[in-house]
């Protein structure tokens, strides 16, 4: 499907411009304005494409995404073994005197890299499915998360990426719920309405079951809120939008009731919101198959200008490599370890030349794809400068002019996750305006 | 397209445009246009400042019912599953969630259980089960906000008595009975949504 591009005649004038913005095509400015809602989705509420069919290769998401910018770019590989190009004291990896940062070689799908010591500690399975996917968000700004996750305007219809995923994945994995869960504290958009965050603590606050006489009441209770949605829907409701309300208040009613069946026991090891918890939270939300896609935030600097030595950035990125560990360790506890797929996409990426701290970098990213349906590499890379370099779509490398210029990577990892995720490229393409899938790093 | 024509009649006057638009139902919703009837206005929940304010007034409490929680559970579910009006970093436009999730639902659950807890058969408090006809009335047009002169008042306040009456046949007190009567009209859509 193409998208016709249409332009205004230069001869128009304010009034005739300010006539058609606010009044044409059913007032769409002005129902904007009013509501808050972005003119795509009233101009096409009913975007989601039921219509999509989808391989039951599907695979869950858990994305991690940080509105901070943190230095996930400045630690992994692809950014150590650097050619003479690059001018000493240029490109600074975090090198605490613990050595826990220390340069280690690893190997990714029979490749040597070199990355720090924390990444060299995931298993060598997880390795040989795990991409470093370097890019460019070309913002600096952390206010662009959402315009990130828009693949800035690469994505139609200004859908977010998690939720254009969730929408396609749902088909397939008949999930509880389509929306994404937002559990990290960044947040998402689903169809012009931002999603709730969900904390682990608040989770296992509202999914404890009563007992005996208040389990008995709650059903009681149950079945008057459905008379009463109903009684409200037959004489109250007066539009559609009203209708689909009130189904969706009794359908959230009995999402929870089957949510706290299945999870009770399992809850009770939340013990607090970190990251640590949000990985326990996640992987029971998926086992609980309440939605295709859960975002978490794993910290691996934070918006550290003044960082010195690095050291926030080293105990972070231990710590949140250590969570990664943990996540497939429970997914795998839970026969899950081939059916999720993680992924990190931050707001940008930090410069490589500081040495006690680190600015926003708009030009070099990385993003991070652990699954199965990944057989494990590097893509792209680093140039001078600590910019994003052009990539070779066929291999993958990090190429001067390469056929995918350093401007359409961001929307390449959409759509290498999408197809990773189990999507095809007719899917993801048809959604995703530019870029192009690496198939060198995806498993079929 | 009346303000269309308004403004093209009045040789595109922009001030006649601004006053169109701006006492046009499209702004004021006091009247019904096309547009709301085919397409409907945008539902939400009552997000955390809005619910939390409004019961504690509808209740007649003296401080906010939500800032006084005791109960460490409820008032974790409640700060973390209703959501509050917000922006993101460095984003210019307001984070709004209106959705119902099922999150949202057993957070207000937990609310509305530990308001029943205050105003149902303590010292002074607005509701005791010796009355519960008069408390059930309460609920349908204080807490509901369905008031007698709604045509759904008589309909709304059976299915709560039956509600109540199910209660007790299942063993509840009369207290039980009357505070999950109170839950049930705390969670109703009127009082949860705004937009019915």
């Amino acid at each position: 499907m193409s998208m016709k591009q249409t332009t205004q005649p230069m001869t128009m004038t304010r009034r005739q411009s300010l006539q058609a913005w606010l009044a044409g095509s059913g007032a769409i400015g002005l129902r904007a304005m009013a509501t808050g809602l972005p003119i795509s989705f009233l101009v096409d509420p009913r975007s989601a494409r039921a219509d999509v069919a989808v391989s039951c290769g599907a695979q869950y998401l858990i994305l991690s995404m940080s509105a901070s910018g943190d230095a996930l770019n400045c630690n992994v590989p692809g950014t150590y073994d650097l050619p003479a190009t690059f001018a000493a004291g240029s490109v600074n990896h975090a090198d605490p005197a613990d050595m826990s940062m220390a340069p280690t070689t690893l190997s990714i799908a029979g490749k040597k890299w070199t990355a720090a010591k924390p990444w060299a500690g995931l298993p060598q399975t997880v390795l040989d499915r795990t991409v470093f996917f370097h890019h460019r968000t070309g913002t600096a700004n952390h206010g662009e998360l959402g315009r990130v996750l828009q693949l800035f305007g690469a994505l139609r219809r200004g859908q977010w990426l998690p939720t254009f995923f969730a929408k396609s994945l749902a088909p397939c994995l008949t999930c509880v719920q389509t929306q994404p869960i937002t559990i990290g504290g960044e947040q998402l958009s689903f169809d012009g309405q931002y999603l709730p965050k969900v904390t682990p603590t608040g989770l296992k606050a509202i999914l404890s079951a009563p007992q005996d006489l208040q389990a008995k009441l709650q059903a009681l209770r149950d079945d008057t809120l459905n008379k009463l949605n109903a009684a409200l829907k037959e004489n109250r409701a007066q539009t559609k939008a009203e209708r689909a309300y009130l189904d969706n208040m009794v359908l959230a009613q009995s999402d929870l009731r089957t949510m706290i069946q299945q999870v009770a026991t399992d809850l009770s090891a939340i013990t607090a919101d970190d990251a640590a918890n949000q990985v326990t939270a996640a992987a029971l939300l998926i086992k609980m198959n309440v939605a295709p896609v859960v975002t978490i935030h794993l910290p691996f600097s934070g918006d550290n200008h003044t960082d010195n030595n690095f050291t926030s950035e080293a105990t972070q990125t231990t710590a949140s490599v250590n969570n990664i560990k943990a996540l497939i360790t429970k997914l795998t506890t839970y026969g899950l370890q081939d059916k999720v797929t993680f992924a990190t996409l931050n707001v940008f990426g930090r410069g490589f030349d500081g040495l006690n701290g680190r600015g926003h970098n708009a030009s070099h990213a990385v993003s991070l794809m652990i699954g199965k349906g990944f057989k494990g590499g590097v893509v792209g890379g680093l140039v001078p400068g600590g910019h994003a370099a052009d990539i070779d779509t066929a291999s993958g490398n990090a190429v001067d002019g390469g056929d995918l210029g350093a401007a359409d990577s961001l929307a390449s990892v959409g759509k290498t996750l999408g197809v990773g995720l189990g999507l095809t490229d007719a899917q993801v393409s048809d959604q995703i305006t530019s870029g192009r899938a690496i198939h060198s790093v995806l498993a079929s | 397209m009346r303000v269309v024509k308004a403004f093209a009649d009045s040789s595109y006057d922009f001030h006649k445009l601004v006053l169109e638009l701006f006492s046009s139902p499209l702004v004021t919703g006091q009247a019904a246009t096309k547009t709301w009837r085919e397409l409907g206005e945008t539902v939400s929940i009552a997000r955390q400042d809005h619910f939390c304010a409004a019961l504690t007034n509808r209740l007649g409490l003296t401080t906010s019912l939500c800032t006084g929680i005791t109960d460490k559970t409820t008032a974790t579910a409640v700060a973390t599953n209703v959501p509050l009006d917000g922006y993101l970093r460095g984003a210019e436009a307001p984070a709004l969630s209106t959705a119902p999730t099922p999150f949202f639902r057993g957070a207000t659950e937990s609310l509305c259980a530990y308001a029943a807890g205050l105003v149902i058969d303590k010292t002074n408090s607005r509701y005791t089960s010796t009355k519960k006809d008069s408390a059930i009335t309460d609920f349908v047009a204080n807490i509901m906000g369905i008031t007698s002169a709604d045509p759904m008042s008589a309909t709304v306040t059976k299915i709560l008595n039956e509600h109540y009456a199910a209660s007790m046949a299942a063993g509840a007190s009369a207290a039980d009975a009357l505070k999950s009567t109170f839950i049930t009209a705390c969670l109703a859509p009127t009082s949860v949504a705004i937009g019915l």
